[in-house]
């Protein structure tokens, strides 16, 4: 009750301070103390309002401290608020860069048509002929596996023949705190109970191996399996042990990096029941990320054809990952943002990028670190080339420390310093110490190869 | 033969292949004899008895003592207690599942264990335990496996434990113990890999089944079996080797399968390099970078001694000096880590160590030979394997 909402205490009280003629403020907060101080006061002043409603309207209304209609229509509001921040893309660069984004990935991914193909095929036939199946695909990571199932998925949504015949799961490995928690997350997609990943398992084994009951058939999605294989791998066990129950509808499809995951990783019984369907997707070529970015860029002619080819060209040569060629172009584009907006991308931008990408986080780290930390590395450097070996102590270190030291001309660091420098430089990860052991005799070996040095150092110095 | 009718002919033939469709076992006659005698000399005499069954994946174990199940011989005489040991969450649920199935209540699991052998004790009807992938229950001193295999020794249990897995020896192995009393003893069947006949008569007789025999030529059957049977004796991938080829021949103009189609299906799941190159429709291998990659590996072993250790901070500064050498930009050492990682993930190569960093040790698993399949580019690796100089730092 005391709680209630202020506007009923306040319309009562612009009526009293008419009658009185008395400013609104003051005769407000005294208004507000007696609602709070008495509840006699108050219960009084509420039961008159349905009896003076029609007072109330002609009554002219004080001004409010706060706009009650802020906190009435948050959430209308917040969408509103939400649709006139996001700014349509309206110059050529903006909107080159929106389809870049990976978000606005094309309804058919252009050169994945053989997969495509080959995963509808698997698909209807065992949906047609309700069978069961299980497929793994995989490839190295930004090569469009989970795009292209999805795809497949939202193609067989939209035939209407198809759309009724079959339920769709989807789990990722990734996003399940423990392998056991994928039964519960299973059923939860299945039927929309909670239970305990224990009893979903039962549910789930009872589910698929009942053949009384007349069940659509059903697409597992496995992502990123790999890492649901606990070391008792009994959740994939049972996984792909589904499509082997007579009488169930389940199709299976699990998708990992690991080329050769079924033979090295899995046991024999669970290899077994994955089966030999398998389908590579090979990292893109160069034509390939070409023809994808230039696929985006469609009525678009914010970027020059020959950026777009030594992008594709870098990324192939390298990884083959369209999300990676693809975040380079968004970032040349936020590099021209800033200075002109109707400009064409060109082959320099692009190359600031990559030099950007390459210029490599340990030879910035070496020249961030502080002046006798150089030299550490400086000296240990020394020590690793003139021996050969890799590993070092502290102790010879600080021996060619000293020299180095007189040859610049600044005094030497005691060996407190020193070790301290050295756990600077192990937890920026630029050396690496032997464990447990604390003396001046500790090892020492260098995480960044000896041209990184000498590079880093050499700059700086000119 | 009209279109439909040769599509629902191979829709019965994919339903007939299926691993869990069984009507018969054809080649696992005599196992099933030895499982019925074993079980008749119990029902003559009530005496307590474990049996284990070994043998390499698919080749029937299961599914055998599943028809046994359903014969008159289990369910006239027998309270039957299946577990598959997979299944269940922990090694010592297993008691939990057992005494779920006997109908004796639930509880803890020192109260299921004394629920379940003072049902042992009182008189009942006999039980047939049988216990699939039992090397799951394995634990440090293997007192679930021994407790389970020690039940039979309760005067008056009746009751017959049967337990499965792939290994032959799990019993001697894992539970010397045992051999001590000649009645604790388990008795051994082993079921061996099907072998080439076997494996062509369960598809043909599927086949026929299916009143389908006539899509699939003999001789892609006997081939088909005779390649799967060298390699592995396993059910499950000669039916999926099967069936694969039929939705291919589907896939067909023609629809007729050819001894052709069945190479190309085994010749795609059998080789490792394989998976890179299954076509010759684009010459595209590894990326550039990546084979820079395993060329200085390759050099790297091959002029090393037997007993060096290759890190990855050796391999990238031969890297370093061939991108060099070959005017391309040179990549820093966590780009250089990262696509190591990508080669990892196709099987190439190997980084031993949790944490992957300058000194992991890198190992090749691939010989030489499917190096050389792979690399296209074959003037280069002849070019850095006979470069000496490329070591010199």
């Amino acid at each position: 009750m005391v709680d209630s909402p202020s506007e009923y205490s306040t319309t009562p009280c612009t009526r009293q301070r008419l009658k009185n003629g008395r400013p609104p403020r003051t005769k407000r907060t005294r208004q507000s103390i007696t609602s709070r101080s008495g509840s006699k006061v108050r219960r009084s002043i509420l039961g008159d309002i349905p009896e003076n409603k029609e007072i109330e309207i002609s009554t002219p209304k004080t001004p409010r401290k706060t706009p009650k209609t802020h906190v009435k229509n948050l959430t209308a509001s917040a969408s509103k608020r939400l649709d006139s921040g996001a700014k349509i893309p309206c110059s050529p660069l903006e909107k080159a860069r929106a389809n870049l984004h990976l978000h606005a990935a094309p309804k058919h991914l252009p050169c994945r048509e053989v997969e495509y193909k080959s995963i509808h095929s698997f698909l209807v036939r065992k949906i047609n002929d309700e069978l069961t199946g299980s497929m793994y695909i995989c490839g190295v990571p930004g090569t469009g596996k989970t795009a292209t199932v999805k795809r497949v998925i939202d193609s067989l949504n939209a035939d209407l023949l198809m759309k009724h015949s079959f339920k769709f799961v989807e789990i990722n490995g990734l996003r399940l705190a423990n392998p056991h928690q994928a039964f519960s997350v299973i059923w939860k997609e299945l039927t929309g109970e909670t239970v305990s990943s224990s009893r979903a398992q039962t549910l789930l084994n009872d589910h698929f191996s009942n053949k009384k009951v007349k069940e659509l058939s059903t697409i597992l999605l496995v992502d990123e399996v790999d890492h649901i294989c606990n070391r008792k791998q009994d959740v994939v066990y049972n996984i792909l042990d589904w499509p082997s129950q007579t009488g169930s509808k389940v199709v299976v499809i699990t998708i990992a990096n690991t080329m050769d995951l079924p033979e090295r990783v899995l046991r024999g019984c669970v290899t077994s029941r994955m089966g030999l369907t398998r389908l590579v997707f090979k990292p893109y070529t160069f034509q390939q990320l070409q023809e994808i970015i230039m696929n985006r860029l469609i009525g678009n002619s914010s970027f020059d054809p020959d950026a777009v080819q030594l992008v594709a060209r870098k990324v192939a040569s390298v990884s083959g990952d369209a999300r990676r060629a693809l975040d380079i172009c968004r970032r040349a584009i936020d590099l021209v943002k800033s200075e002109d907006e109707s400009q064409l991308i060109t082959i320099n931008h692009v190359n600031q990028v990559l030099n950007a990408i390459l210029s490599g986080v340990r030879v910035t780290a070496i020249r961030c670190c502080c002046l006798f930390e150089q030299f550490f590395l400086r000296a240990l450097r020394d020590v690793t080339s003139s021996t050969g070996i890799e590993h070092s102590t502290i102790d010879s270190v600080y021996t060619q420390l000293k020299t180095i030291c007189l040859l610049e001309g600044e005094e030497l660091p005691n060996e407190q310093q020193v070790l301290m420098m050295a756990y600077r430089l192990r937890d920026s990860g630029l050396t690496f110490l032997e464990k447990k052991r604390w003396d001046i005799f500790r090892k020492v070996s260098l995480n960044v190869s000896p041209e990184d040095i000498s590079y880093a150092l050499d700059k700086y110095n000119d | 033969m009209t279109d439909s009718q040769t599509k629902s002919s191979f829709g019965t033939a994919l339903l007939n292949l299926h691993s869990g469709y069984t009507d018969s076992l054809p080649g696992r006659e005599k196992h099933i004899d030895c499982l019925k005698s074993f079980l008749k000399k119990h029902i003559k005499d009530h005496h307590s008895v474990s049996m284990y069954i070994s043998g390499p994946p698919g080749t029937g174990k299961t599914v055998s003592l599943h028809s046994l199940f359903a014969s008159d011989l289990v369910t006239d005489n027998f309270t039957l207690v299946y577990v598959n040991c997979s299944m269940i969450k922990s090694a010592n649920r297993v008691y939990a599942k057992i005494a779920e199935m006997l109908k004796i209540g639930s509880g803890t699991q020192r109260e299921c264990i004394s629920n379940i052998e003072q049902y042992l004790k009182t008189k009942h009807k006999s039980i047939l335990m049988v216990l699939d992938e039992i090397d799951q229950l394995s634990s440090k001193n293997q007192s679930i496996l021994y407790q389970i295999f020690e039940w039979p020794i309760i005067p008056q249990s009746n009751i017959v434990v049967i337990g499965i897995a792939n290994s032959l020896d799990l019993t001697d192995r894992l539970l010397p113990m045992l051999k001590t009393k000649v009645s604790l003893q388990p008795e051994l069947l082993n079921f061996p890999p099907y072998t080439k006949t076997e494996l062509a008569n369960i598809i043909s007789h599927r086949l026929k089944n299916a009143g389908v025999a006539e899509i699939f030529p003999a001789n892609a059957i006997q081939l088909l079996s005779a390649k799967i049977a060298s390699i592995r004796g396993d059910i499950r991938y000669a039916l999926d080797v099967t069936r694969r080829v039929i939705e291919l021949a589907d896939d067909k103009i023609d629809k007729k399968i050819e001894l052709n189609d069945v190479i190309a299906v085994l010749n795609n799941v059998y080789s490792t390099s394989g998976a890179l190159d299954n076509d010759d429709e684009n010459s595209e291998k590894l990326p550039l970078q990546q084979e820079f990659v395993v060329c200085a590996l390759l050099l790297l072993l091959s002029s090393g001694k037997k007993s060096q250790v290759i890190t990855i901070g050796k391999v990238f500064n031969v890297f370093t000096t061939i991108c060099k050498k070959r005017n391309v930009q040179v990549r820093d050492l966590s780009e250089f880590i990262t696509m190591c990682s990508l080669l990892e993930t196709r099987g190439v190569i190997k980084i031993l160590g949790q944490n992957i960093n300058r000194l992991s040790k890198v190992l090749l698993l691939w010989d030489k030979n499917e190096v050389d399949d792979v690399l296209h580019d074959k003037q280069l690796l002849v070019d850095v394997l006979n470069d000496k100089s490329l070591l010199i730092q």
